[in-house]
């Protein structure tokens, strides 16, 4: 750049010089405006970066807030449907299973009860027709000892032994018959409660039956409702992986469009090369090349050198 | 373990921007604010996996970073992606020569630059 104006303004003097007290005086006023646009440079771009780093930090924060719920959500989902059968779901079906195979194994048991009452009630049935066969025992023995008795009548004092036998018979006779009120008694409280255990084992099998079958129903049920619950869950999470897939996307866009802050501020700070660049050219045409020694270097420097944004090559990837 | 990206940028803009777009794909992130930092860096901290290196940057630049930790040997299979707004040939045919594994120009696609980080780490 030339600073013709300046020469122009200045061709008045002789020798077309322009006086050294001017000429730093206007070297002095450029390095001031130098210093006071970089100080207007940094702070803008100080002012923006921070705007931007709490921009991108609100990004984030919906991202990991997202996230952070998505995760919360699925180990939510994991203990209610725990594919490792830790869910609340299975554990249902577990113990529904459990309880109808307990249902299964009562009924068992009382089938097996209500066949020994069955037996039982054979049994007595066998006992209560020897009870009676033995009170033909006692009627004998009665006969007998009365025979015995008008025996020993006969015979007068030679019929001891009669007499003896007679007692005896008839003391058995009474113990029979004793033993046969007692087993009477028994049979015939046995032949009213064994119908009734029996009746009640019937009655507890088949509510036992019916409660496994309803427990085998629950348990289809359970596992129904957790089939379908599955599904739910799985399209629940399908969507919000899909969701979470466009937050993270939105997130990244928004990422690149903040890069604008730093195009601005790359922009920015490479007004100062030129700028040092026109000062040196400054005191060169101004004959004062002494105070470019005395030059703040400039704070940006590109290998590439001062050039436009590439926007036609903004983003592309080259991998080697 | 996530792996360990190191992004070296004096721009804190790009830093975090890079950051948290590796992040958010499941990323751990270290800075460095120059080429120094990141020669620094990556010679105390060996569990870096990668660097996304910006090239125009004060006290030492990313070319001359790329090329010191490729010379280092320990480091060079380090893989380093070049992040700029150069986009001369003749800096990228440098940067291919000195070892780096990617070009990316600024401003860039944070979705391509993740796409490009996984695509490097799994090879």
């Amino acid at each position: 750049m030339t600073l013709s104006v300046l020469e122009t303004n200045f061709e008045s003097r002789s020798d077309g010089a322009v006086p050294k007290r001017l000429a730093r005086r206007l070297a002095d006023g450029l390095a001031e405006f130098r210093t006071l646009l970089m100080q207007r440079i940094n702070d803008v771009n100080a002012t923006t970066s921070r705007e931007v780093i709490l921009a991108a930090g609100s990004v984030a924060a919906v991202v990991d807030g997202a996230t952070a719920h998505v995760r919360r959500v699925k180990e939510m989902v994991s203990s209610i449907d725990g594919h490792d059968g830790g869910g609340v779901a299975a554990a249902v079906a577990r113990q529904s299973e459990v309880l109808r195979r307990f249902f299964e194994s009562v009924s068992r048991d009382i089938a097996r009860q209500e066949s020994a009452s069955d037996r039982a009630q054979q049994s007595l049935q066998r006992i209560t027709k020897a009870a009676s066969d033995t009170a033909h025992l006692a009627s004998a023995a009665r006969l007998l000892a009365l025979n015995a008795r008008i025996e020993a009548a006969r015979v007068g004092g030679h019929g001891n032994c009669f007499s003896t036998i007679a007692g005896e018979m008839q003391h058995l006779a009474e113990q029979i018959t004793q033993a046969n009120e007692f087993i009477d008694s028994v049979a015939a409280r046995m032949s009213k409660d064994l119908p009734e255990v029996a009746l009640s084992a019937r009655a507890l099998r088949a509510s036992s039956e019916e409660l496994s079958k309803d427990l085998s129903l629950a348990t289809a049920e359970v596992e129904r409702e957790t089939d379908g619950m599955r599904d739910v869950i799985r399209r629940m999470m399908e969507q919000s992986d899909h969701e979470m897939s466009y937050l993270i996307k939105s997130s990244h866009e928004a990422l690149s469009h903040l890069q604008f802050q730093d195009v601005i501020a790359q922009g920015l700070l490479r007004i100062e090369p030129p700028f040092h660049e026109l000062q040196i050219h400054q005191a060169t045409e101004l004959g004062i090349e002494d105070v470019i020694a005395a030059l703040p270097k400039t704070q940006h420097k590109e290998i590439g050198g001062d050039k436009p944004v590439d926007q036609d090559n903004a983003g592309e990837v080259l991998l080697f | 373990m996530a792996k360990k990206v190191l992004v070296v940028d004096d721009s804190p803009t790009v830093r975090q921007q890079v950051g948290l777009a590796l992040k958010q794909a499941g990323y751990e992130v270290v800075e460095a604010t120059d080429g120094a930092d990141g020669v620094a860096k990556v010679g105390t901290d060996p569990t870096i996996g990668m660097v996304i290196l910006d090239v125009n940057m004060p006290r030492m630049n990313g070319l001359e970073m790329l090329e010191t930790v490729k010379a280092g040997g320990k480091n060079a299979d380090l893989p380093i992606i070049m992040l700029t707004s150069e986009g001369q040939q003749s800096l990228i045919e440098r940067a291919k020569k000195a070892g780096a594994k990617g070009w990316i120009v600024k401003p860039f696609k944070a979705e391509l630059l993740v796409a490009a980080v996984k695509k490097l780490l799994v090879a």
